[in-house]
């Protein structure tokens, strides 16, 4: 028996207005309401509701057999709450019937594991509050930002009392062992499920490419390959942005009528079902350790850092980012917590993804995700911001 | 004395220092009694049916109104029926003569295409792409010659061309858009009373040698740039260089903006020096200098690069330098206000340099913003690895900023009031920027005798020398 753990990550950054540096020390205005609001509202539309009602369809149907995990960033939980309130309202519904289990992840989704772990556990605690307020239910599973994971992330995450951790199957951890089976991470021996990348990006990535031999995928087929896994295996990890459906892949690539029907068609031959993360590690103990000192991610090819930190401008710009972290929490401690905020806002990933200088496919990938017409203009603006901030912090 | 000028821009839409220069002398030789016929590129799109529109000074000025306010079609269209017809005893510029044409100043290539898909309305990569004709601009620069044959070859050269240079088509290519310029400037030519040709830069020097050819006047050439300083680390444009080799051949007198430019075009370009005059740039504060706005919060020291993200700027050198500058003055900004094909390299650079939080970077500015730059900073730094002349120097020093220019560069020749380095001196660059933030006394000497310079550098002192050149090649 397979059990597929499916978990849709949401996220929305607060991307930065094209600040200049005559602004600095004039206006300290650093997000563009304006496209933040029309880009959430325009992904609500097309994925976040549609997809809601789909999941809560198949919820339904197969009376609580398909379950899975979902989370949200508090930067996309806070947009909602102000601009789409109707999808927030959507997410309730389907945690509410208790086959919805939502994870932790840090407020800003930001890198802070890496740089300053007392702002990691303030973001993650932060988030934690944020779900606890709005869906009423605490998260007991993390997935770090863009599943950064090491194995002193790992411990860390432990020490704040979480049952086990999302990360990626990279074949450089696993050496040729199945992403299907519970982990542990070395050291700290916290439970891990990994993603299955290849299944995973069938959907996430390939589904529409009308070059893919596969094409076009239909959930019969999907679910062939899932039961094709590896005898041995426990889980098939299914780990995806929520935003491929209805917004990387539109409605017309039949991706909604895709998930519709994979339920049924998982569930349809008695040898696969769904389950949870929390419920699949406390069904199934770490056959195996996870052992990887530098970080891996889901991101790029590399499945490593360098989506957020692969040049030198992503790297100047998050040292100096992080170098404000002491006068931030001071600010906020002599009476301005809109500095702090502000400060932590810059710490969301995506600012650095914007900045990545790679070739190729990822660059696509890269370039489809920012608003800025080069890597180049992300960066200028996002040091003149800072600019302005530390200018404000020293005051 | 009257002067046939192939000159760039004309008020109020002057973009760059060519425009600007142009616009310089016109003034000041009116000023002196010569008539100006100011021969500019303007585009007019592939509905207009006319190639030239000529106005009289009178109507220069409506047209602006016209042109500046909601636009008046009927009243241009009633101007060019006057086609010709219309004089004037005013002073400045005597005639307009507007050439349709896509030619702007400092284009290439690649621009060209640029400019001339959005004129037709495509992508820039859909535009057919045949091999650039030289082989109209070769015949052009070989027709050169005073005596009548040459002239007459001309007129027949321009009669076989104009159905295809009057068709309302721009040039498929840069060097095609080039060659029918000069086509329908030297139709033009055959229409004016002039006694002399004064073509700037090279994209003018063919229609200079056919509107000399046509009409048998001397034609001077006035060097602002050449390739060769355009693209010092190497891979000029052999094409450019050619015909701005044939135009200084084809002169009989050049005017080079330095000294320095002179040599260039002597080494390079093994161009005549018994040709070659050197007539420096003039330079017109801005309007209203002092009322400029200075909305300057950053109360750390600033130090400026403002020009084009190129090679030929040093913005390199200048990175290099600040690196050097900030382990001394940590706080120390660095400000590069323009944009260009460095660009990319340069914030990368800056982030590599570990000085990321030291380096601003503005992007193109124009119009105030550039004066509130040049007000904001504390040092102006100019480190061209060739620079011809270099009016920006000149532009902070006018409104008291000290500068540190390239000893690679024109303007150096006619300034005392600015620190001089050589531009690949990064060492001595950081050296001086160091002295300008840190000595108050220095700072107060160098704006002090540069507002000296500045009092020196006129048009109209400038353009004595070009009536000189006018002299000596009429007699």
């Amino acid at each position: 028996m397979k059990q597929v753990v499916f978990y849709f990550q949401v996220h929305q950054p607060y991307r930065l207005r094209e600040y200049s540096y005559f602004d600095i020390g004039h206006d300290h205005r650093y997000f563009d309401d304006e496209l933040n609001e029309e880009v959430v509202k325009r992904v609500a539309q097309k994925c976040y509701v549609p997809m809601n009602r789909v999941l809560l369809e198949q919820i339904r149907a197969h009376e609580g057999r398909f379950r899975f995990a979902m989370s949200i960033s508090g930067t996309a939980i806070h947009q909602m709450e102000n601009w789409a309130p109707e999808a927030l309202d959507s997410f309730r519904a389907l945690v509410d019937t208790g086959c919805v289990e939502l994870l932790s992840e840090t407020y800003y989704h930001s890198l802070s594991a890496l740089y300053d772990e007392d702002e990691f556990a303030a973001q993650v605690a932060q988030h934690r509050r944020t779900v606890e307020g709005i869906f009423g239910v605490t998260p007991r599973v993390f997935r770090n930002t863009e599943l950064i994971y090491s194995n002193h992330i790992a411990w860390r995450v432990q020490q704040l009392g979480f049952a086990g951790m999302m990360a990626e199957g990279a074949d450089h951890v696993l050496n040729g062992r199945s992403p299907g089976e519970v982990y542990s991470a070395h050291g700290s021996g916290l439970p891990l499920l990994l993603r299955s990348y290849q299944l995973s990006d069938d959907i996430a990535f390939r589904f529409s490419n009308r070059g893919w031999q596969e094409h076009p995928l239909t959930s019969e087929k999907f679910a062939d390959w899932v039961r094709a896994q590896r005898d041995t295996d426990q889980v098939v990890g299914l780990f995806m942005d929520y935003e491929t459906f209805g917004e990387h892949q539109w409605e017309d690539t039949g991706i909604f009528d895709f998930m519709r029907h994979l339920p049924g068609s998982l569930l349809g031959q008695g040898n696969c079902g769904f389950m949870t993360p929390s419920e699949a590690l406390a069904t199934h103990a770490p056959r195996g350790e996870i052992d990887s000192h530098d970080p891996l991610s889901w991101a790029d090819v590399e499945r490593d850092l360098s989506a957020w930190l692969g040049n030198s401008m992503q790297r100047a710009a998050t040292d100096a980012l992080y170098d404000l972290a002491g006068l931030a929490h001071e600010a906020a401690a002599r009476g301005r917590p809109e500095l702090l905020k502000a400060w932590r806002l810059l710490t969301t990933s995506d600012h650095v993804y914007y900045m990545a200088t790679k070739d190729h496919s990822d660059a696509e990938v890269h370039n489809y995700f920012s608003h800025r017409e080069t890597p180049h203009d992300s960066y200028i603006a996002f040091m003149s911001v800072l600019g302005d901030l530390r200018r404000q912090l020293a005051q | 004395m009257k002067v046939l000028m192939l000159g760039w821009e004309f008020p109020p839409h002057i973009s760059g220092g060519l425009g600007t220069a142009c616009f310089g002398m016109t003034e000041a030789l009116a000023a002196k009694g010569v008539e100006v016929t100011f021969v500019v590129p303007r585009a007019y799109g592939d509905e207009d049916a006319r190639f030239v529109r000529v106005v009289g000074c009178n109507d220069v000025a409506a047209a602006l109104r016209a042109e500046g306010g909601a636009g008046d079609p009927t009243r241009l269209e009633g101007m060019a029926a006057e086609l010709y017809a219309v004089e004037s005893d005013d002073p400045g510029v005597h005639r307009l003569v507007e050439v349709d044409s896509l030619l702007t100043p400092y284009l290439n290539e690649e621009e060209y295409r640029r400019r001339l898909a959005k004129e037709q309305g495509m992508r820039s990569d859909l535009l057919s792409v045949p091999g650039t004709t030289m082989s109209e601009i070769r015949q052009i620069l070989a027709m050169h010659s005073t005596d009548l044959t040459g002239a007459r070859r001309a007129r027949r050269f321009i009669e076989s061309f104009a159905p295809s240079a009057f068709t309302g088509r721009y040039g498929p290519d840069l060097m095609s858009e080039v060659a029918r310029y000069a086509v329908v400037v030297g139709e033009a030519a055959m229409n004016e009373d002039f006694d002399v040709i004064h073509a700037h830069d090279w994209l003018t020097y063919p229609a200079g040698i056919v509107a000399a050819a046509v009409s048998g006047r001397p034609l001077v050439v006035h060097v602002h740039a050449t390739e060769v300083n355009r693209s010092p680390e190497g891979g000029a444009n052999p094409q450019v260089r050619e015909i701005e080799k044939l135009g200084l051949d084809a002169a009989d007198r050049i005017l080079a903006v330095s000294d320095f430019l002179g040599r260039i075009l002597v080494d390079e370009y093994a161009a005549d020096p018994a040709k070659i005059r050197t007539a420096h740039n003039g330079f017109l504060p801005f309007d209203g200098a002092e009322a400029a706005v200075n909305r300057r919060t950053i109360h750390d020291p600033i130090v400026l690069l403002l020009g084009r993200v190129t090679f030929q700027k040093g913005p390199e050198y200048f990175l290099r330098a600040a690196a050097r500058v900030v382990k001394a003055i940590p706080n120390a900004q660095f400000v590069i206000a323009g944009s260009g094909d460095m660009l990319s390299y340069i914030v990368e650079l800056s982030a590599e340099l570990g000085i990321a939080r030291n380096v601003h970077f503005t992007g193109f500015l124009r119009g105030d913003a550039v004066r509130e730059m040049y007000d904001q900073a504390d040092v102006y730094v100019m480190p061209s690895v060739s620079e011809p002349f270099g009016i920006a120097p000149l532009e902070a020093m006018s409104l008291g900023t000290p500068v540190i220019i390239s000893k690679q560069s024109g303007v150096a020749e006619v300034v005392s009031g600015a620190l001089t380095i050589d531009f690949w001196d990064v060492e001595a660059m950081a050296d001086k920027i160091i002295a300008v933030l840190q000595q108050p006394a220095l700072r107060k000497q160098l704006v002090e005798t540069a507002h000296r310079d500045l009092s020196r550098l006129s048009w109209a002192e400038m353009v004595d020398t070009l009536i000189d050149v006018y002299t000596e090649v009429l007699s």
